[in-house]
């Protein structure tokens, strides 16, 4: 292949525009020792590849890693089987948790009810004595009304008591004029 | 399927897996690890392996997939002494004495391309696939992976030109 071909064929791989076949024949030319210099920076690029193209898997490592995917494996499962107590407490322990929990929901729960009851009781009581009072301090004002009425008929009373009074003094003055000598007689008493 | 089909047809593909998983990783270790589950997974589906146009192309699928995972992952990574060894590991690859100055810088170059294209310019210029595979392999339309191949394979060549010019600056 003549230096103007690998040229063209140059031109194309960097277009993207190579079959595999013509890279073949471009790592070919450029793996062999005498390059032109100015392809020199390309034949880098190729022979990189092919270096890269090279690198190997020993099986060696393959096995190395293996055993590293079974150490991590063990120590995994050595955790869990380590402590199988453990492992049961951390269990129990959150069951115990969770009951407790619910226990202490139950008793803050009811206590709330409660106090809301008692609290709503004691509002009804309060009202009942209102009303009683209300009642009391009614029934008192009535009593006191009929009280007033009645003292007025004593006064009424009263009334008639000064005109009998009037009348026993015409009675007395006419006594008098009836028996002069009583009058004059200071024993006669009115 | 059974065990001597799985070890001629699937275990072959081991080194074409471990290439594209250190592609995506840039990790020694975990791309061996994905090695492994790959084949895994390969095997418990081995029923239906037959309905497959091409197991190859669901390897590289399953491999490509796994990473993605495996990346994912790592949004909150635990810095472990097994990645400061490999870290180690690969800078000792790196100064290599058969490592010329211009393939490392072409490393450098394929660091700066978009995943997506880096992982095109592996399954093109390094694994030789056919641009239908990798259309199906990448799930892209054929023309895209074209146009995003040649894109990438300019951006390396540009790449590569821009850090000779800065070494002839130094010079």
């Amino acid at each position: 292949m003549n230096i103007k071909e690998i040229e063209d064929l140059l031109k194309k791989y960097y277009e993207g525009e190579t079959s595999l076949s013509d890279e073949r024949s471009l790592k070919a030319f450029f793996m062999q020792p005498d390059v032109p210099d100015h392809l020199k920076p390309h034949q880098s690029v190729f022979r990189f590849f092919n270096e890269e193209a090279g690198v190997q898997l020993e099986e060696e490592k393959l096995e190395q890693s293996l055993l590293r995917k079974i150490e991590l494996y063990k120590a995994d499962t050595a955790v869990s089987h380590a402590h199988p107590g453990k492992k049961r407490l951390y269990y129990l322990t959150g069951i115990a948790a969770g009951i407790f929990m619910v226990i202490s929901l139950v008793f803050v729960i009811r206590n709330e009810i409660r106090h809301r009851q008692a609290v709503a009781l004691q509002n009804n009581r309060s009202e009942i004595a209102y009303t009683q009072a209300r009642q009391a301090l009614l029934m008192v004002s009535v009593g006191l009304n009929t009280g007033i009425d009645a003292a007025r008929r004593l006064n009424t009373l009263d009334k008639a008591v000064e005109q009998i009074q009037l009348v026993n003094k015409f009675f007395n003055y006419s006594n008098q004029f009836m028996n002069p000598d009583e009058m004059m007689n200071p024993s006669i008493k009115q | 399927m059974n065990l001597q089909d799985f070890n001629i047809t699937i275990y072959p593909l081991k080194d074409k897996i471990f290439r594209f998983a250190k592609r995506m990783l840039e990790q020694n270790e975990e791309a061996e690890d994905i090695v492994q589950e790959v084949f895994i997974r390969l095997w418990k589906k081995k029923e239906d392996l037959d309905r497959y146009r091409s197991v190859e192309a669901l390897a590289m699928i399953t491999t490509k997939n796994l990473c993605l995972d495996k990346i994912k992952a790592r949004k909150f990574p635990l810095e472990s002494l097994d990645d400061r060894r490999q870290l180690i590991e690969e800078i000792a690859e790196e100064t290599r004495p058969d490592h010329s100055d211009l393939i490392s810088g072409i490393k450098e170059a394929m660091k700066i391309l978009s995943p997506p294209s880096r992982l095109i310019v592996h399954l093109r210029d390094i694994e030789g696939y056919e641009y239908n595979e990798i259309s199906e392999i990448m799930d892209m339309q054929e023309n895209a992976v074209r146009v995003s191949l040649s894109r990438a394979r300019k951006q390396i060549r540009d790449f590569l030109e821009n850090a000779k010019a800065y070494e002839y600056q130094r010079n």
